[in-house]
């Protein structure tokens, strides 16, 4: 009985932030509400970790990114306006002035090097397959310019809408569409030579 | 040949897809560490955040108001010192008086050769 109450009052106490939107949790997070950043950041860290890991190509520096990402988060959600911008975009576009300062410092061929093999690239025969093909798309994800490869991530990764990206990224919806373009042509390129055991650094 | 080529395109096209929707976690012990690893937020952080946000659109008249705030107080200084009294200004005069050409000037009539 007791344990039925203690799980009923945490699924009350609880059900408050699920039920919050983004925005109602930016405005609590404003206010200094570690609990509504928790909520927010139980929601959000695992995509921006993603688009981070992808992005600069290793498992460390994605893990430092992602902290930075959200101590920024927390330290300027009293700028965040609800009305212009949508949570995700404004995360997404803190986390990526996060990883393109870090790229910047470490230089592009920097990127290339970093990518190293996804955590289950090693396994069992039957998906050694598969295995080998995500570690072909992170290497050629990280062949690709930032530029084009932070739009590909955003709009197909992490399901973003162009304009969404446009924002982002900084650029008119033009640019994201030439930028996704070339992009993914190039990606395909990258990953139809990777089968050919062709090194994706030559490719540039 | 293109025809041939076409649906494996696409289906490698729809894989690329299917790869980058991929789910991913991120580590278990990284939502710890960034909670663990939060700043408080000082007084003098919130007020430079409202100063000077990030997002400045619409928001520019805050460094503007509080670059007037020393001349709103220049100001009312001025204006706090030009509101005298008419004793402040024989304080002038009696302290004017004991320079020399005022004695000679305006006590003894003038030119002081009588």
């Amino acid at each position: 009985m007791s344990v039925a109450l203690a799980i009923a009052s945490a699924t009350a106490a609880e059900l408050p932030l699920s039920a919050d939107s983004d925005e109602a949790l930016m405005a609590r997070i404003a206010a200094g509400d570690e609990q509504a950043f928790e909520g927010l950041l139980g929601r959000h860290l695992d995509r921006i970790h993603h688009y981070l890991w992808r992005l600069t190509g290793r498992q460390a520096d994605s893990d430092d990114l992602a902290q930075e990402t959200f101590i920024r988060v927390w330290l300027k959600a009293r700028s965040f306006r609800p009305g212009r911008v949508r949570v995700t975009t404004w995360l997404h576009r803190i986390a990526h002035n996060v990883a393109v300062d870090h790229l910047r410092k470490a230089g592009h061929a920097a990127r290339i090097q970093a990518a190293e093999p996804p955590p289950d690239a090693v396994g069992p025969d039957a998906l050694r397959q598969q295995a080998e093909e995500r570690q072909r798309l992170h290497g050629a994800l990280g062949a690709l310019p930032e530029r084009q490869c932070s739009a590909i991530l955003l709009r197909h990764q992490q399901g973003l809408s162009n304009p969404d990206v446009a924002a982002v990224l900084g650029v008119s919806v033009r640019a994201v569409e030439s930028l996704l373009s070339r992009g993914r042509r190039r990606l395909r390129t990258l990953m139809g030579d990777c089968d050919g055991a062709g090194n994706q650094e030559e490719m540039l | 040949m293109n025809e041939r080529n076409e649906p494996f395109a696409e289906r490698r096209a729809d894989r690329l897809d299917e790869l980058l929707a991929e789910p991913h976690a991120a580590p278990p012990a990284l939502a710890k560490r960034i909670l663990d690893g939060l700043p408080s937020q000082s007084l003098w952080q919130r007020f430079f955040d409202w100063l000077a946000p990030v997002d400045r659109d619409g928001r520019l008249w805050r460094p503007v108001a509080a670059a007037l705030v020393p001349l709103a107080f220049g100001f009312a200084l001025g204006l706090g010192v030009g509101e005298q009294d008419g004793d402040s200004l024989h304080d002038d005069v009696l302290l004017l008086a004991f320079t020399d050409s005022y004695f000679e000037t305006s006590v003894y009539g003038g030119g002081g050769d009588d």
